[in-house]
């Protein structure tokens, strides 16, 4: 099972979960998203060229009144490559665990068992 | 090979972001909303128990025109950061449920101020109830206490509902306003 590295990143997760959070087809400004996770804007747009040239978010540039202004998007494939990496987690977390139970399930010398219930689970 | 606290943190910080996310939008859109018409009801409702007829038409319409001007102005403010289609057609939903509350409450019951008062609380509250049910619990549980003050002052008469929906009911959607504002005082807009 492999995770997707560019969305694993921290800030990166970070910034799919809150675009992710909203319903589709909503777009947020650049600096909702730099002050709701905390970041300066240099970082925050070198994160965000990174999901873009991955077709995972779309930016959009406008003006309103004199102000420029960019919104973000998730893009469909960056919401599908999102709901992935989450159910990969998921199911790395339940495997590993079921994998630790298994450890512990495996008989001793003398022929006892630190599991009692589970052991045929491995 | 990835550890099991990687993974569990990385989940978390999912779960904490989207909480976030959530908490931002209910502190700029529902927080001052609710502020915003529970001083309308607290002056409104108890300006019925002191003011006469006229004074009282004039005052429900200045209060009514400035609660839309109030939540339609943070929904522009809002909007400049986040853009929502969804967002939009809730926004619109409150708008066509509050015009159909009014033209049954005023058209059935036009000389009985006292029924359509109750029938247009207490279906603005069904609408709270329902978005508590999907949405979050601090307005199920607002819906149902301002209900239950509407249905009690309904029967006690037209003085004490003005008072208990005045005081208790505006006063709860202020104070529900005040605690979603507070508890999304850490997460950024």
């Amino acid at each position: 099972m492999t995770l997707d590295e560019l969305i694993h990143q921290p800030t990166r997760l970070q910034l799919m979960a809150a675009l992710a959070a909203l319903s589709p087809d909503s777009e947020v400004e650049f600096t909702y998203l730099r002050d709701l996770l905390g970041l300066t804007d240099g970082n925050l747009s070198a994160h965000l060229l990174r999901l873009e040239e991955a077709g995972y978010i779309r930016t959009r540039k406008t003006f309103v009144g004199r102000k420029p202004r960019t919104y973000i998007a998730l893009t469909p494939r960056g919401r599908l490559a999102f709901a992935e990496y989450r159910a990969a987690l998921e199911r790395l977390l339940s495997g590993q665990w079921a994998a630790r139970e298994a450890e512990n399930a495996i008989p001793h010398a003398d022929g006892t068992s630190l599991d009692t219930g589970r052991s045929d689970q491995a | 090979m990835m550890q099991p606290e990687d993974v569990r943190a990385a989940l978390v910080t999912i779960a904490r972001t989207e909480q976030a996310v959530r908490r931002t939008v209910l502190r700029w859109t529902v927080a001052p909303t609710l502020v915003t018409w529970g001083i309308v009801w607290l002056v409104g409702y108890l300006g019925t128990l002191f003011l006469a007829r006229t004074a009282l038409t004039y005052l429900w319409a200045g209060l009514v025109t400035l609660g839309f001007a109030v939540t339609f102005g943070l929904q522009v403010f809002y909007e400049r950061r986040v853009r929502s289609p969804i967002g939009r057609r809730i926004d619109l939903s409150w708008l066509v449920a509050s015009g159909y509350l009014a033209l049954w409450s005023s058209l059935l019951f036009p000389r009985d101020p006292h029924i359509a008062s109750f029938v247009l609380v207490t279906g603005i509250m069904a609408g709270y109830v329902l978005i508590g049910i999907w949405l979050t619990r601090l307005m199920l549980v607002l819906g149902l206490f301002v209900t239950a003050v509407a249905t009690i002052g309904f029967l006690l008469g037209p003085a004490a509902f003005a008072l208990l929906v005045g005081l208790l009911g505006g006063g709860a959607l202020i104070a529900g306003g005040l605690r979603l504002w507070w508890s999304g005082r850490n997460d950024a807009r």
